[in-house]
């Protein structure tokens, strides 16, 4: 299917790319990143325009963002209310969330983007505010295509290898991140139960 | 530090598996810059002007050499496969006119003789 949507890419161009994004932003299975990685080869073989190919990812991507955002908003309000009620935790994450929800938004638009999708309709569900979600999915969006675009422009011929050492290079980050925050935990934890263990004045 | 571990096993768990990953993403890319390919090979969804830029050639020189329509022509940039069907051969025909082309514009190492 990949070969076949790439041969598409010439042709139909930015109308193809915002297409794709927009339906991998709502969950369905189109390897857009792969797209897009091709298209910086295209933009860089002068095939197609720089601005018009990026400006229609990130229009792409937006506007699914923002339909995952709004089914959140609609279908997964009360789903959290419900889930809340049985289960404390997903009321107090639903809390995070629409607190500090804007920098889960961001990185999970190009650092954890395969969580990306989920992480739009719990913003909606948690009631994160339309203004504060679409600026931080707009920063992240940007981000994410400035790398496969630009990556797709500097490796033109050979997209594969290039594709596997973003792949590993974000998967680095993303663990290397997640690392220093359960590490972080960890630590907090530790002194946490030594300073109960205390006794007291 | 035992009863730790018990109280906490899915934190430590957690962890332990994060820094697997940071290991093997970092052999991964340890990997993938040690055996970094040489060119891609042709396929029927590239473009003329997509091969050039790649082997950094003029891709109207392709077009000319190997008799095939500059996007000017065609109104729009074509894949190869495009070029091959509208002319009814098989997209290899396309890939040979092209090689025969970039050999002509790019002689292997070891036919330069100066």
């Amino acid at each position: 299917m990949t070969d076949w949507l790439l041969a598409l890419v010439p042709t139909y161009g930015p109308w193809l790319l915002a297409l794709c994004t927009f339906g991998s932003s709502l969950m369905l299975p189109i390897p857009s990143s792969v797209l897009v990685l091709a298209a910086g080869g295209f933009v860089a073989a002068g095939d197609l325009s720089a601005t018009t190919t990026a400006g229609a990812v990130l229009a792409g991507v937006v506007a699914g963002d923002q339909g995952g955002f709004q089914l959140g908003r609609c279908g997964g309000a009360r789903l959290i209310e419900r889930l809340a009620a049985k289960a404390p935790p997903v009321g107090r994450a639903t809390a995070l969330l629409s607190r500090h929800g804007g920098l889960a938004v961001f990185l999970s638009r190009w650092l954890f983007s395969p969580l990306g999708p989920y992480v739009t309709l719990a913003a909606g569900a948690a009631r994160l505010g339309w203004l504060s979600f679409t600026l931080w999915d707009l920063a992240g969006a940007a981000v994410w295509v400035a790398i496969w675009l630009g990556l797709g422009y500097g490796f033109t011929g050979n997209l594969a290898a290039a594709s596997n050492l973003a792949v590993s290079t974000l998967g680095f980050i993303a663990a290397g991140v997640a690392a220093l925050g359960l590490g972080w935990w960890l630590v907090a934890t530790i002194r946490a139960e030594r300073a109960s263990r205390r006794p007291g004045p | 530090m035992t009863g730790f571990l018990r109280r906490h096993a899915a934190l430590v768990a957690a962890f332990a598996v994060a820094l697997a990953l940071v290991a093997f993403f970092a052999l991964r890319i340890g990997h993938h810059a040690r055996n970094w390919p040489g060119e891609e090979p042709m396929a029927p969804w590239m473009t003329v002007g997509y091969i050039a830029r790649d082997l950094g050639l003029d891709p109207r020189e392709i077009d000319r050499i190997a008799g095939l329509p500059t996007p000017e022509e065609a109104g729009r940039p074509q894949t190869l496969e495009e070029i091959a069907t509208a002319r009814g051969v098989p997209v290899e025909e396309i890939f040979h006119a092209v090689e025969a082309a970039v050999r002509e514009l790019r002689p292997p190492p070891g036919d330069d003789h100066r």
